[in-house]
C-alpha cells in the first residue's frame, strides 16, 4: 500500500483513551441547541417557551433543504425558543415513540432517506453537513463506491476507534443503508493499519456483505481526508475544487454510518454522539456517549475538571477549534474536546519564512504554501490562482511542519477569499 | 500583514495547534553543531588563533545584526540564531590567522550586503557568508584562503552533514547533486586526458569546496523550495564550480558558483512548480532514514574512492 506524498505524522496521543470503553454521559441539568446551522439556514423552533418537550421529540424544522432538524434529547420545558433552544432537564426519562423502517435492507431508497432525513442525521466526522446532501448527489453524476472513513488520523481522537471495536454491526448495517439509498453495491473502509483490535473487529462484522471491503492504511495524517481517502481506496487522483463525487465516490465517516443505521433501523434521531475527552490538563479522559446541547462545563466536570489548561480544542489539535467559554454547547460535528496544557501546545510567535520548502514537503496536495503566502501577503489573487491556492485541502500540515510558526492554513484561507472578491 | 503581527495567545489561535518541535533556533542550533567537528578540527591544527577568529567572527555577525535591527526595523530578531551560524561559516572561510579588523569588516559585509540590506532573515538573494567572502576577496587578495584536500576535514564535514540529513534539518537533494555534478565530470576528464586533469581534482575537492557543497549551498533561504528545483540547483553548482576551478586562478571555485546558482533560484523556484494532487509516494524502501544512509553512503564512498585512485 502506497501511501501519499507529504502530509505529517504528529505524535500520537491516543494511548490515554485508546482501550477506555464508551461510558454513556449522564444527560446535564440543561440542554442548549444553537438554531443556526452551519450550512444552511437557521432552523426553526417547534416548541414554545413554557411546553413540555420528551425526549427524541423534534423540536425544530430544518430552515433549508440542507438544514438539518433538531431533537431533544431530554424529557422536560422549553425555557428559551431561540436563537437558542434550552430545554430544562426534569430527569424524566420518557421517550417519543421511535419508528423504525421496516425489513430496512428491503424497503425502498426512498423511504430509507425520508428516515435519513426525519431523524437529523449530518455528517458526525466534522463537516457537520446534513447527510442528505450527500445521500441524494445530481441525477447526471453518477456514484458507484461508498468510501468509509475510519482512519481518524487527528492525534489524541478514539471516538472511531472505539465504534469499530464494540459496534461495528452498527456501522456495517448503516453502509448497507447507504449502499441501498444510493443504488450501489461496493463500499470500501479505510482503517488505519495500526489499529489492529479494530480492524480485526471489524473485518469480522464486515464478512455478513462481501461488497465490503477494509482496507489497511498507512498511519499518516491526513490520510481520512477525502480526497486522499479517495485516492487510496480507488487510486483516482483529485484535489479541490474537484470532489469525491468527481470520481464516483461519496465519502462517510464511520460514526455517521452508525447514525444512519440507528435512524433507520431504530427510529432513533441523531442526538447524541461518541466523544473523546482527552488531554493532560482534563483528569479522567474519557470515551463518552454525550447528548447534543450538553454545556462542555458538564463534560469537564464529569472527567475530573481541568487543571491548567492552557487551550481548550473542540476536535483534534491539527483542524480544531480552540474556545475559551465552556458555558457553550457540544454540537452535531464535534469529534472530542482536548483540554491541552502548556507542555502539549505551547503558544507560538509567528517570525519571516526562511524558505526552508518543510510546508512544500509537508503538503500533501503538492502545493507551495510558502508561495500562497507571499501572494496573500501582497493580496495578489492571480498569483494565488498560479500557485493553485484553490487546491487547498486546509489540512493543517504545512503550518504543523513550518519552522517560523506561521500560520499558513489561515493565511491560505485569506487568500482564497481574496480570490472570491477578485472574481 | 506582517508574520510577526500574529502572536498566539494561549487559549486562542488558529489551527493547528501542535507543531513539529523543530523550529528556527533549533535548525540554527543543529547546524551549528553539526559544523563543530569541522570547527574543532581547525582549531587542533591552528591553534588559538582559529578560536579566536570563530568566537570573533560569530560575535561581529551578532552585534552588526543587533545594530541592523535596530536602525534597518527588518523582521526578526538575534534570538533566531541565524546570526551565529552566518558567523561560524564565515570563520571558517578565512584564514585563521586572520586580524581582527578583518574579520569584523566580514561580519559587517555579511550581515549588511549579504542580509539585512535585502529585507533581514527570509529575504536575501545570496548567500551572506560568500558575499562577504567575495568581496573580501576582491579588496583584501592577500587573505586567501587554502583549498587543500584534507580527509580529515572531509570525514569532519561529511559525517556533520549526514548527520543533519538524517535528522531532516536539510534536505538530501543539494549535497548529493552538488557533489556528484563535480565529482563525475572530474572522473570523466581525468579518465580520458590523464596528463590534462591531474592535480586540479584535489582542488575540486578540496574541504572548503566541500564546505561550500555541504554547507553554504544547502542553506534555506537561498535554495528552492522543493526537491526538484534544489536537485537542479545543487547539480549547476557543482558543475559551475568544477568549471571556475579548472579554468580559473582562484582555488575556491565554489564561491562565485553558488552566488552566480542563487542568482537563479527564484527561476528555478517559478518554473519547477508542477501540481501534484493527492500523490503516491516513492516506495516504502525508498523512504526516510533508509533513503538518507543510502545517500551519504553514495556520497562518501565516491569521494573516498576518487582518492584512491590516486
Amino acid at each position: 500500500m502506497r501511501r501519499f506524498r507529504g502530509g505529517v505524522h504528529p505524535p500520537d496521543f491516543k494511548a490515554a483513551t485508546a482501550h477506555l470503553e464508551i461510558e454513556r454521559l449522564p444527560l446535564p441539568p440543561r440542554i442548549y441547541l444553537p438554531l443556526e446551522q452551519r450550512p444552511g439556514a437557521a432552523a426553526r423552533a417547534r416548541v414554545r417557551p413554557g411546553d413540555t418537550v420528551r425526549r427524541g421529540q423534534k423540536v425544530a424544522e430544518a430552515g433549508s433543504p440542507d438544514s438539518a432538524h433538531l431533537h431533544s434529547p431530554v424529557t422536560g420545558r422549553v425555557l428559551e425558543a431561540g436563537p437558542v433552544l434550552v430545554i430544562e432537564n426534569s430527569g424524566e426519562t420518557e421517550t417519543v415513540r421511535y419508528r423504525p423502517v421496516k425489513n430496512p435492507f428491503t424497503a425502498l431508497p426512498e423511504t430509507l432517506l425520508a428516515a435519513v432525513i426525519e431523524a437529523g442525521v449530518t455528517g458526525l466526522s466534522g463537516s457537520g453537513r446534513p447527510v442528505q446532501t450527500t445521500l441524494s448527489p445530481p441525477k447526471d453524476r453518477i456514484v458507484h463506491t461508498l468510501i468509509v472513513n475510519g482512519c481518524e488520523n487527528e492525534p489524541y481522537i478514539t471516538a472511531d476507534n472505539r465504534l469499530l471495536i464494540e459496534h461495528p454491526d452498527k456501522i456495517v448495517d448503516g453502509i448497507r443503508i447507504i449502499k441501498r439509498i444510493l443504488g450501489i453495491h461496493h463500499a470500501r473502509v479505510g482503517i488505519t493499519a495500526n489499529r489492529r483490535e479494530a480492524l480485526e473487529v471489524f473485518r469480522h462484522a464486515a464478512d455478513i456483505d462481501n461488497e465490503i471491503s477494509v482496507v489497511a492504511l498507512p498511519d499518516r495524517y491526513p490520510q481520512g481526508a477525502e480526497h486522499l481517502l479517495v485516492q487510496a481506496l480507488t487510486g483516482t487522483r483529485l484535489g479541490p475544487p474537484a470532489s469525491p463525487l468527481d470520481a464516483g465516490c461519496v465519502v462517510h465517516n464511520v460514526a455517521t454510518c452508525a447514525a444512519v443505521m440507528e435512524a433507520v433501523t431504530l427510529g432513533k434521531p441523531c442526538m447524541e454522539r461518541i466523544i473523546t475527552v482527552s488531554g493532560q490538563a482534563i483528569r479522567t479522559p474519557k470515551n463518552l456517549l454525550a447528548a447534543m446541547g450538553t454545556p462542555l462545563s458538564f463534560i469537564a466536570e464529569y472527567c475530573g475538571s481541568a487543571q491548567g489548561a492552557v487551550r481548550v480544542l473542540l476536535g483534534g489539535p491539527m483542524r480544531g477549534i480552540a474556545v475559551t467559554d465552556l458555558g457553550q454547547p457540544l454540537l452535531k460535528a464535534t469529534p472530542g474536546i482536548l483540554f491541552l496544557t502548556d507542555n502539549e501546545s505551547p503558544a507560538t510567535m509567528a517570525s519571516a519564512c526562511i524558505r526552508c520548502g518543510a510546508c512544500v514537503r509537508a503538503c500533501p496536495m503538492g502545493l507551495r504554501p510558502c508561495e500562497l503566502l507571499a501572494r496573500t501577503q501582497r493580496a495578489d489573487a492571480s498569483g494565488f490562482r498560479k500557485w493553485r491556492g484553490s487546491g487547498c485541502i486546509e489540512c493543517g500540515c504545512c503550518a504543523y511542519a513550518c519552522p517560523a510558526r506561521i500560520p499558513l492554513v489561515q493565511t491560505i484561507q485569506t487568500g482564497k477569499r481574496l480570490n472570491h472578491d477578485a472574481v | 500583514m506582517m508574520p510577526s503581527d500574529n502572536v498566539t495567545v494561549p487559549g486562542t489561535g488558529p489551527a493547528p495547534h501542535i507543531h513539529h518541535p523543530d523550529d528556527v533556533p533549533r535548525i540554527m542550533l543543529t547546524v551549528l553543531l553539526a559544523l563543530v567537528p569541522a570547527a574543532a578540527l581547525t582549531v587542533l591544527r591552528s591553534g588559538l588563533p582559529a578560536l579566536v577568529t570563530i568566537v570573533i567572527a560569530m560575535a561581529g555577525c551578532a552585534g552588526i545584526e543587533w545594530l541592523c535591527l535596530k536602525f534597518l526595523r527588518n523582521p526578526g530578531s538575534l534570538r533566531d540564531g541565524s546570526a551565529l551560524v552566518t558567523g561560524m561559516l564565515l570563520a571558517l572561510l578565512l584564514p585563521p590567522n586572520s586580524p581582527v579588523w578583518l574579520i569584523l569588516i566580514g561580519a559587517g559585509l555579511t550581515m549588511v550586503f549579504g542580509k539585512h540590506l535585502y529585507g533581514g532573515l527570509g529575504r536575501n538573494l545570496f548567500n551572506p557568508a560568500l558575499v562577504a567572502r567575495l568581496a573580501l576577496l576582491a579588496l583584501f587578495p592577500a587573505f586567501s584562503l587554502q583549498n587543500s584536500a584534507s580527509p580529515e576535514m572531509a570525514a569532519a564535514l561529511l559525517a556533520g552533514s549526514a548527520w543533519l540529513i538524517f535528522k531532516r534539518t536539510i534536505p538530501w537533494q543539494i549535497p548529493l547533486s552538488f557533489l556528484l555534478a563535480l565529482a563525475l565530470p572530474a572522473l570523466l576528464l581525468h579518465a580520458f586526458a590523464p596528463a590534462r586533469f591531474p592535480i586540479p581534482l584535489y582542488q575540486v575537492l578540496g574541504w572548503a569546496t566541500l564546505l561550500g557543497a555541504l554547507f553554504m549551498a544547502a542553506e534555506p533561504v537561498t535554495s528552492p523550495v522543493s526537491g526538484t528545483g534544489m536537485l537542479i540547483y545543487g547539480t549547476g553548482c557543482g558543475l559551475l564550480t568544477g568549471l571556475f576551478t579548472l579554468t580559473g586562478r582562484i582555488p575556491t571555485g565554489f564561491i562565485p558558483a553558488i552566488l552566480i546558482m542563487n542568482l537563479l533560484v527564484p527561476l528555478i523556484d517559478r518554473t519547477s512548480f508542477r501540481e501534484r494532487l493527492a500523490q503516491p509516494d516513492t516506495p516504502a524502501f525508498m523512504q526516510g532514514k533508509p533513503l538518507m544512509l543510502l545517500t551519504t553512503a553514495i556520497a562518501a564512498l565516491a569521494l573516498s574512492s576518487l582518492r584512491l585512485v590516486f
